[in-house]
């Protein structure tokens, strides 16, 4: 993993291609793309929280919904008040 | 729409994905979840719903496969649309108009006749059109057209026509002298070019000369004679007679009563519908028609709706004041039918007399009237321009 960071670097791959890592968009504050995530751990309208190679990415907001949502991207909607990695 | 329920259902949303689902409107009702899927993909939901104890049901189907389900059942709609579709497909085949652009000179009645003739014709098929062809016997055909096409878009077949510009007329310079084209009183004498041989106040007889080609003009040592095109305006005041006769016996139109029918027109076929006497109808005009079109493309099918009524000629007898009244009004209307475009009608009187069928009028009107008329010059019967009296004198 620290060689294939460092081949990242040096070559300046894209790390998110490489590396597996989140690549989190996050428009205005109603939509909020998360791709390469590894799997839905809770959801419920005020809360949803996803396992990603970086720890657990916790949303919080109201109404919260999911617009999209393949194997490798999940789009939220909703109104977004918190995001925060929670390990 | 498909609800999900039961205890995890983020694990069977995880699995759904990582089976490669594609989710849409993801929602969170308390333990359940509402989504969007696919229907090909209801037997991979089913499968990880039984393997994470969930359980799976199925509100509502939406979308575009839904309705094309729908639409195999209703077997009618389905043909009725297929056949809308290939009667649409076969009068596109046609052309349904012909449109005629560019013509000022040519009516656009003989063009459309003449393209009509090379077979270029509302309801004709596209493939048969040769436009080239088509181009070329325009071209033919009218000789002011100096330039045609035939474009052929979709239904619609446009012929554009450049025509011919003559040139303008050359100017006529040979000696011409003007004179009077009938006898009057001269009013006013506009000489543009020549020499003036009359004045206000004049008297005229038709043939005499008003303007002549001949100029004096004033040398340093000699008076030099040159001829020129003479040209003017004359007005002067004229006088004609006009007669009329009017009897006291004759024939006076009575309208019947008027019928209104419809008219449905197929092609070239009519079928009249709503009239009972329409046989015996001598005059009928078109209120207003209607023909089917598709946006800008009219089909050969319309309806017509048509006021008609009957005409009968009755014999009556007018009175002598009557007659008068008549005989005045065609007097006048002889009178000014006779007018040209510089004339005017001054006055007009009648003298009538009575007769045993009928009443003779007779009439004399006073106009202004321009008389000059510019005819060829000639001194003392040979021409001024080559000095041969005009008949061919030459051996055979």
């Amino acid at each position: 993993m620290k060689i294939a960071k460092k081949m990242a670097e040096a070559l300046e791959l894209p790390r998110e291609v490489v590396l597996r890592l989140p690549l989190i968009c996050l428009t205005g504050r109603t939509e909020l793309t998360v791709e390469n995530y590894k799997g839905m751990l809770e959801y419920n309208e005020e809360e949803i929280r996803i396992n990603t190679a970086e720890g657990i990415l916790s949303v919080r907001g109201r109404g919260l919904c999911l617009q999209r949502m393949t194997a490798e991207c999940v789009a939220i909607g909703g109104y977004i008040i918190a995001m925060e990695f929670l390990t | 729409m498909i609800r999900v329920n039961g205890f995890s259902t983020e694990r069977f949303l995880n699995l759904v994905a990582r089976e490669g689902v594609f989710l849409r409107c993801v929602v969170c009702k308390g333990s359940a979840v509402e989504f969007c899927a696919a229907p090909h993909t209801l037997d991979i939901l089913r499968r990880c719903a039984e393997k994470t104890g969930c359980s799976l049901q199925v509100l509502r189907s939406v979308g575009m496969p839904k309705k094309i389900g729908r639409l195999r059942r209703r077997w009618a709609l389905t043909a009725g649309a297929c056949c809308f579709l290939l009667g649409w497909y076969a009068l596109s085949c046609f052309v349904w108009t012909v449109r005629v652009e560019g013509n000022e000179t040519i009516p656009t009645e003989a063009i459309l006749e003449g393209c009509s003739s090379l077979g270029l014709a509302p309801g004709t098929l596209r493939k048969q059109i040769d436009a080239e062809a088509v181009k070329d016997g325009l071209l033919l055909q009218f000789e002011q057209a100096a330039w045609v096409s035939v474009a052929i878009e979709g239904t619609q077949a446009e012929v554009k026509v450049a025509e011919r510009i003559d040139s303008p007329p050359v100017l006529q310079e040979e000696p011409q002298q003007v004179i009077a084209s009938q006898d009057g009183l001269i009013l006013q004498v506009t000489a543009q070019r020549g020499t003036p041989l009359v004045k206000a106040g004049d008297v005229v007889k038709a043939g005499d000369v008003l303007i002549d080609a001949a100029m004096q003009i004033e040398g340093e040592t000699e008076q030099k004679t040159q001829y020129t095109a003479a040209e003017g305006a004359v007005y002067a005041k004229t006088w004609q007679d006009f007669s009329v006769q009017v009897p006291f016996a004759y024939e006076q139109k009575e309208y019947g009563k008027t019928e209104t029918f419809y008219r449905l027109q197929i092609g070239s076929l009519q079928l009249d519908l709503g009239s009972t006497g329409k046989n015996t109808l001598t005059e009928e005009y078109v209120k207003w028609k209607k023909y089917l079109s598709i946006g800008d493309f009219s089909l050969p099918i319309g309806i017509s709706f048509l006021q008609g009524r009957t005409i009968t000629l009755q014999n009556a007898v007018r009175s002598a004041e009557e007659a008068k009244t008549e005989a005045e009004a065609l007097l006048w209307e002889a009178a000014m039918d006779s007018l040209g475009v510089h004339d005017s009608l001054m006055d007009i009187s009648i003298d009538y007399v009575d007769n045993i069928d009928g009443i003779s009028a007779t009439a004399q009107a006073t106009f202004i009237r321009r008389i000059d008329t510019r005819v060829k010059y000639e001194i003392n019967g040979r021409d001024a321009e080559d000095g041969t009296d005009g008949t061919d004198d030459t051996d055979s």
